[in-house]
């Protein structure tokens, strides 16, 4: 059946009508987050889901980057760590353990999500992205890495209303880490000298192996 | 009140920081006992798994990230050469719980922080408690000091089940 003018422009206008982030597929979401999302604040939970079904592993915590490549992940729950990128080396210092072990950041991070999210724009450089499925309003993605030295196997982005929403990664031994995302303020104003580390007293600052 | 003997099954969360000459090396672990055997996961602080090493009797056995069985053999020497430094797994899984290997030499002390013990060629020296297990532990050895924190214990002891 041919539609007619009126009844054409019409469905143009309901089509149009309808917010950009309702049918903006997850990839294109992901995209021009990467492209836009200059710096980035987030409180974040995670779970981590053994194989063999064990109790979960809960945690959260806060987390902000600068990107490129700086970023700063705080766990406060169920413990203290904290993670500091500064461009060049990764800070991670663990209260109880009274330690701190610095090393380069590339050798590092550099298939790991706060690498992922703090990492350049072209995400397809290294990851082959797929539209997954929409569940709860959350457009997921998945990136498989092109290159097989990754420690996951797999990684789901979740997008929604244009921010990064969620992530699942899916490691070598069957066990899935979920990174929720809530709070999400994309380009605050950052001060400069969170992502810099400064080992608190008394600590002992190591050198990586 | 502590734990005279080994549990039938325990599992624990934790963290390790590892000194060795100088040089450092941090990780969290999930560790699982089991009456045939433990299995220890390495992971990065996001959960990833980096490694994970099975210990049966007397037979150790390492799985790089990949889950490639990397080698087995003797655990010290093993995780000295993947992971930089060794790991006293054998006497471990006593030690997590403050317990001695009874089938090895030991000797137990007291200093002002703390309970220690001889074991292995180790010290480990026990700091905070839990209500069964402690939550802190130092193992040291010439050049090497290895802190551990535990927490999340799963304890399952026969004896308490209905």
């Amino acid at each position: 059946m041919q539609l007619k003018p009126l009844a054409s422009s019409l469905l143009a206008a309901i089509w149009f009508a309808i917010p950009a982030s309702a049918f903006a597929d997850g990839v294109n979401q992901l995209k021009s987050f990467m492209e836009n999302a200059r710096s980035l604040k987030a409180d974040f939970s995670q779970t981590v889901i053994q194989k063999n079904g064990k109790k979960p592993q809960e945690g959260s915590g806060t987390l902000t980057i600068q990107r490129p490549g700086k970023f700063r992940w705080t766990y406060r729950k169920p413990y203290e760590q904290l993670l500091v990128g500064d461009g060049t080396k990764l800070w991670v210092y663990d209260p109880d353990l009274a330690q701190v072990t610095v090393k380069k950041l590339d050798e590092s991070l550099g298939n790991s999500p706060a690498a992922l999210l703090a990492g350049s724009n072209d995400l397809e450089k290294s990851y082959q992205l797929r539209n997954h499925s929409e569940i709860d309003g959350i457009a997921w993605v998945d990136a498989s890495p092109k290159q097989k030295e990754n420690t996951f196997e797999q990684i789901r982005l979740g997008m929604k209303d244009g921010k990064i929403a969620a992530m699942e990664l899916h490691d070598n031994f069957g066990q899935t880490t979920l990174i929720r995302f809530n709070n999400v303020e994309v380009n605050p104003k950052l001060n400069a000298d969170q992502f810099q580390f400064t080992p608190p007293k008394g600590a002992d600052v190591l050198g990586d192996r | 009140m502590g734990l005279t003997s080994l549990p039938e099954r325990f599992e624990v969360d934790g963290r390790i920081a590892a000194k060795v000459d100088g040089e450092g090396y941090q990780a969290n672990f999930v560790w699982r006992h089991l009456q045939d055997g433990d299995a220890i996961d390495v992971q990065s602080p996001l959960g990833l798994t980096l490694g994970r090493m099975e210990l049966q009797g007397s037979t150790a056995r390492f799985f790089d990230r990949h889950g490639a069985l990397r080698a087995d053999g003797d655990m010290e020497r093993l995780t000295a050469r993947e992971l930089g430094w060794p790991l006293p797994a054998a006497g471990l899984r006593y030690w997590l719980l403050g317990l001695a290997d009874p089938d090895s030499p030991s000797s137990w002390s007291e200093n002002s922080e703390g309970r220690l013990l001889s074991q292995y060629g180790w010290q480990v020296e026990f700091t905070g408690a839990q209500n069964e297990a402690p939550s802190r532990l130092i193992l040291r050895r010439e050049g090497l000091e290895v802190r551990i924190a535990l927490h999340d214990w799963r304890i399952d002891t026969p004896s308490i089940k209905p």
